[in-house]
């Protein structure tokens, strides 16, 4: 078992509000792990720290032997982290083969790998394998549409067509799934479990619904302000009483 | 639909060979005041498109044009007048590195921790303190700046070119803007252009793609700077003269004036601007008193009344015309 990313007492505070206190985390290689939690409970804060948006106020984040808790999020995507934003952040005045063509561009400019100077246009190779992804990702119709003109799912699916032109080993999703109708919720769910297991990519998300989180999850985490309180296999958490009380309870469709 | 991934390459090349027939031309029917004023709208082009190369592609909104053209002119002043020993092309490039240190040390300072008018305001600063700095400095020539800034000789071993003769000087500004122009359209429009792009589209999500989007935007205002002041280290020998003023704020609006005249969203916009500003300035020149006023009115009226631009104009009328044409086409089909 390899831990690809692990916090270590990680404590985040906004001025003087304490957000994140004590989390303890790892990230095992091949894992699906889901941080669940009501809202207000730091998750995506959470998500923030481990994806180098923000550092920790004390503690560390780790990535295999080396602490990369003052690393900003660029050096992380370089060791292999792909990160979405729970409002899809794109390229909302390129088209969608463009966004999906500038990031395939920027792993090879951070793989080292040269385009030439004076080479104007993007070189065929990049053009083809961004039309892969979007083949891939089903988005091949909307190639030449404007990122604006997208729907809010289909912007969530082409921020995934980006991560994935990184060829990440870690996938951060924050809430892939929110403000979704419930069937292209169903849609969304098949697609990443898809693109993870083709992948071979290890997976941590924050979500709220219950049937995506049992459906995707090979490991439950439970934020309650601030603190993991519980965290296991799917069935085990679910049957945690002070996971029903918190959160379970009162929310979920599978009491 | 226009994409930054397929460049087409025949605008740029027609519109750049266009200029250059036309700076080519411009000796052979205009007098002497006219052929001046082509050398400085050849430069000015150059320090309009430097500009909206950092805000068009990274975002930077920069006041620092003043500085950047003090510092390329001020070493060609005092180089040529003080060291004539070196070769003229090597204090071009000094004067070059000259902006690009000072766009460095700019940058260092205030990207990271400001974007925007306060990073515009912290360039405006700067500017100003660089400013007074030269009307101090007795070597600048305090108030007086450079006088007597010769043009020189290139010596290129084989045979020589004395830049002093005729209008050796203005094809010598030509030929260099031409290619200061072409180095500026590679940057626009490459890979490292697309990146420059994605910072400024989304700078979070640029980060989030493996971008050092920091270095990125300080690599920007550097070409941005270096560009710069090597317009400003040909205008030196052009005018024959250095003065505090080209350091003064007022200069570094012109850039800005030049790409809102033209456009900001083509890369030839700035280039337009610059053209437009020149006849401008050459028919309102004997109107003492109020040619300021009719410069100040015109630019009003563009910018109110065509946003884009004058070039972003042209290109939207003729995307009119065009679908026009094929709705056109198209009725007849369905006829």
């Amino acid at each position: 078992m390899t831990t690809l990313l692990e916090a270590k007492g990680v404590f985040l505070n906004y001025g003087a509000i304490p957000v994140l206190k004590n989390i303890d985390l790892e990230l095992i290689q091949g894992e699906r792990l889901v941080i669940i939690g009501p809202n207000g409970a730091g998750k995506t804060t959470l998500f923030k720290v481990l994806s180098g948006e923000l550092p920790p106020t004390k503690g560390a984040v780790r990535m295999g032997d080396d602490d990369v808790s003052r690393h900003t999020g660029f050096r992380r995507v370089r060791r292999g982290v792909g990160r979405s934003f729970q409002v899809a952040r794109v390229f909302l005045e390129m088209t969608v083969l463009d966004n999906v063509a500038v990031s395939v561009e920027a792993r090879h400019g951070h793989e080292g790998r040269g385009a030439g100077f004076f080479r104007i246009s993007t070189s065929p190779e990049v053009m083809d394998e961004a039309v892969g992804l979007l083949a891939h990702l089903g988005l091949s119709a909307q190639q030449n549409t404007l990122a604006s003109e997208l729907s809010h799912g289909d912007r969530k699916r082409l921020e995934l067509a980006m991560i994935l032109a990184l060829r990440p080993r870690i996938l951060m999703l924050d809430e892939p799934t929110a403000g979704m109708s419930p069937t292209d919720r169903a849609a969304a769910v098949d697609l990443i479990d898809r693109i993870v297991t083709e992948n071979n990519i290890t997976l941590i998300l924050t979500e709220h619904d219950m049937g995506v989180v049992f459906q995707l999850g090979t490991r439950l985490s439970v934020l309650h302000y601030g603190e993991l309180v519980v965290s296991g296999a799917p069935e085990e958490v679910r049957k945690n009483l002070l996971v029903r009380e918190i959160y379970l309870g009162r929310n979920s469709r599978h009491d | 639909m226009t994409s930054i991934t397929r460049i087409n390459r025949s605008t740029f090349f027609i519109s750049l060979a266009a200029f250059a027939i036309a700076g080519l031309l411009l000796p052979m029917v205009a007098n002497r005041g006219v052929v001046f004023l082509g050398g400085v709208v050849a430069i000015n082009m150059v320090y309009g498109i430097a500009f909206n190369f950092a805000f068009q592609k990274a975002g930077i909104l920069s006041f620092g044009n003043a500085m950047f053209v003090a510092a390329g002119a001020y070493t060609t002043g005092y180089l040529v007048t003080q060291v004539p020993q070196i070769p003229f092309l090597m204090v071009i490039l000094l004067s070059g590195l000259s902006g690009a240190i000072l766009a460095m040390i700019t940058g260092l300072l205030a990207l990271r921790r400001s974007s925007g008018v306060y990073f515009a305001v912290i360039t405006l600063a700067v500017g100003e303190l660089i400013h007074v700095l030269v009307t101090k400095l007795t070597f600048l020539g305090r108030n007086d700046g450079l006088v007597g800034v010769y043009r020189p000789t290139l010596n290129f071993g084989l045979f020589e070119i004395d830049l002093g003769q005729g209008n050796a000087y203005y094809y010598f500004i030509l030929v260099v803007c031409l290619l200061l122009i072409a180095g500026l359209w590679v940057v626009w429009s490459n890979r490292f252009g697309r990146s420059l792009q994605t910072v400024k589209s989304d700078e979070m999500r640029s980060g989030f793609l493996g971008t050092d989007t920091d270095r990125r935007k300080l690599q920007a205002l550097v070409i941005s700077g270096a560009v710069t002041a090597l317009g400003g280290a040909l205008f030196a020998p052009w005018a024959q003269i250095v003065t505090p003023d080209l350091a003064h704020w007022s200069q570094s609006t012109k850039p800005l004036l030049f790409a809102l005249l033209g456009g900001t969203s083509t890369f030839f916009g700035p280039a337009v601007g610059a053209v437009l500003f020149g006849f401008l300035e050459y028919s309102t020149r004997t109107l003492v008193g109020i040619s300021d006023l009719l410069t100040g009115g015109l630019l009003l009226a563009v910018v109110l009344a065509v946003p884009g631009g004058v070039l972003g104009l042209i290109i939207r009328l003729t995307r009119i015309r065009r679908s026009g044409r094929t709705e056109g086409r198209l009725a007849e089909d369905r006829t």
